[in-house]
């Protein structure tokens, strides 16, 4: 530093005799000729001495705070560089590590995410899988096909129908019988007068031959149609009696049948009945467990659904990752506009010509501020820097 | 015929997500990693609605915002940017750019949808 003073000292010197120098010629001409060539001299001299201030005086502004690397304070210098060129050996593997806690995270967040959907899609396909075996049994609204429940309903239904059927053709055979039966006591009522009349007949024979018989030989010719009469009355009796007998008979038979039918027809209808109040226990007992059943699969597909939503919260509340690697991008960049400073420190240190990087400077904030995206990276460097200050009261 | 988005972020698990997300409820997903990539996936595909982050490499979203109002498939087509940054700043580039809407990082998947319906009918 004292060095460069006196060079300075011996220049303006020179500066000085060489501007006075003109003045001591005499002759006009002359002396303007010097006059100029002086102040080309000194204005060429003076871009030099400009440069070359300017430069020293640019790197003394640059490291302020750093030793100057004259004789006594080598040694601390050069201890500055080892634990620069240290720390410029650290800052490449901070950023490698931070890298790879990036890369590592996202991989396993991916492979936790892509589980997690596997689970979600399982739960639903069984959920799925298992209302639709249930609409095929016991059918739903959307589905337009007869289930299987709704087939087996009609089929019962069909089998008491036909049980009723049964039932009523009996109870219409026994009115038929009834009616067989009351028309055979009208027979029996003709047939009695059949036989009133061959009574009848047959005393009108009687009398016919007692009078036929007074009469003589002219009765002779009417007593034998008397005889005939009498003989056809004694056959009417004998067939109304033979008719009677085959009522009787018939009307015991019907009377059977009635019964048996009768019988019949009340243990068809009993059956029926019995088979009807089973049929119908039956299907609302089946009713009753497929609404447990269909509330128990609602309830299932409840579950999956809240299921699915909380593992896709849980999949979305992974995201946390990509904020992460957000910030701690936000800590590799600084990091390498740090190492980049440090660089450029050592060298300017080791007098060695600085890289003319645009990196920014640790103590420019504002670029920092604008490398932020997130409202709570702003406000923690707020935080920071409000700590940082002095408070003066 | 389900709506098709296409979501455009350069984090694997925020694609991943949010494609999740969107298939869950419906939605076809069509996914890019940046800018140039979404323009080149798009080809002739009938894009309902665009998702996108802001701060990628190579093609960041204002970008690609320009770039697609440009199109003529995409003049009125949707357009949110889903992103950390919440400087009103940036929300107004963007705005100016051409986008639709902002959702700010970390979403919630109600939210999003919600968002998505009030577009794509």
């Amino acid at each position: 530093m004292i060095c460069s003073d006196k060079k300075h000292f011996a220049l303006i010197c020179i500066f000085l005799l060489a501007a006075t120098a003109p003045s001591l010629i005499s002759n006009y001409g002359t002396r303007l000729i010097t006059a100029g060539i002086v102040v080309i001299i000194l204005a060429v001299l003076s871009h030099r001495m400009i440069s070359r201030f300017g430069k020293s005086a640019l790197q003394q502004e640059t490291v302020e705070d750093l030793p100057v690397p004259d004789s006594t304070t080598v040694p601390h210098n050069e201890s500055v560089l080892k634990q620069l060129s240290a720390n410029l050996q650290v800052f490449p593997v901070l950023v490698n590590q931070l890298e790879t806690v990036i890369q590592e995270t996202e991989n396993a967040v991916l492979e936790i995410g892509e589980r997690f959907m596997e689970i979600v899609s399982r739960a639903r396909g069984q959920a799925s899988r298992s209302a639709n075996a249930f609409a095929d049994f016991a059918g739903s609204s959307e589905q337009n096909g007869s289930p299987l429940i709704e087939q087996s309903k009609t089929a019962l239904s069909a089998v008491i129908g036909n049980l009723r059927k049964v039932s009523d053709v009996a109870r219409h055979t026994l009115v038929n019988m009834r009616n067989a039966t009351d028309t055979m006591g009208n027979i029996r009522d003709v047939v009695l007068e059949i036989e009133y009349i061959a009574d009848q007949t047959n005393l009108l024979a009687l009398n016919a031959s007692i009078e036929a018989a007074r009469a003589g030989d002219q009765g002779r010719g009417f007593a034998v149609v008397a005889d005939e009469v009498r003989k056809l009355s004694a056959r009417s009796t004998t067939a109304a009696s033979q008719i009677g007998k085959l009522i009787r008979t018939v009307e015991s038979d019907i009377q059977g049948m009635y019964e048996e039918t009768e019988g019949n027809a009340g243990r068809t209808e009993k059956l029926s009945r019995e088979s009807e109040s089973i049929i119908n226990e039956t299907m609302d007992s089946l009713n009753k467990s497929m609404m447990h059943a269909k509330e128990e699969l609602d309830g299932l597909a409840k579950d999956t659904d809240s299921l699915a939503q909380d593992i896709s919260g849980i999949v979305i509340s992974m995201q946390f990752q990509d904020i992460t690697r957000q910030k701690i991008e936000h800590v590799i960049e600084p990091l390498r506009t740090i190492s980049g400073n440090h660089q450029r420190m050592s060298a300017l240190l080791s007098g060695e010509e600085a890289a003319s990087d645009a990196s920014h400077q640790p103590d420019d904030m504002s670029w920092m501020e604008n490398m932020y995206t997130m409202e709570s990276e702003r406000q923690i460097m707020k935080d920071t820097l409000s700590h940082s200050e002095p408070e003066i009261w | 015929m389900a709506h098709t988005l296409l979501i455009v972020d350069d984090s694997a698990s925020m694609r991943q997500m949010v494609s999740f997300t969107l298939k869950d409820a419906g939605y076809e997903v069509i996914s890019a990693n940046n800018g140039k990539d979404a323009l080149a996936k798009i080809n002739n595909a009938k894009i309902s609605m665009v998702i996108t982050d802001l701060n990628m490499p190579e093609m960041d979203g204002i970008e690609l915002i320009r770039q697609l109002r440009g199109l003529p498939g995409f003049k009125f087509t949707p357009i949110v940017m889903l992103t950390t940054e919440s400087q009103d700043s940036k929300k107004m580039a963007g705005k100016q750019a051409g986008a639709s809407g902002w959702i700010v990082k970390p979403f919630k998947p109600q939210q999003l949808l919600d968002t998505i319906k009030k577009f794509v009918k």
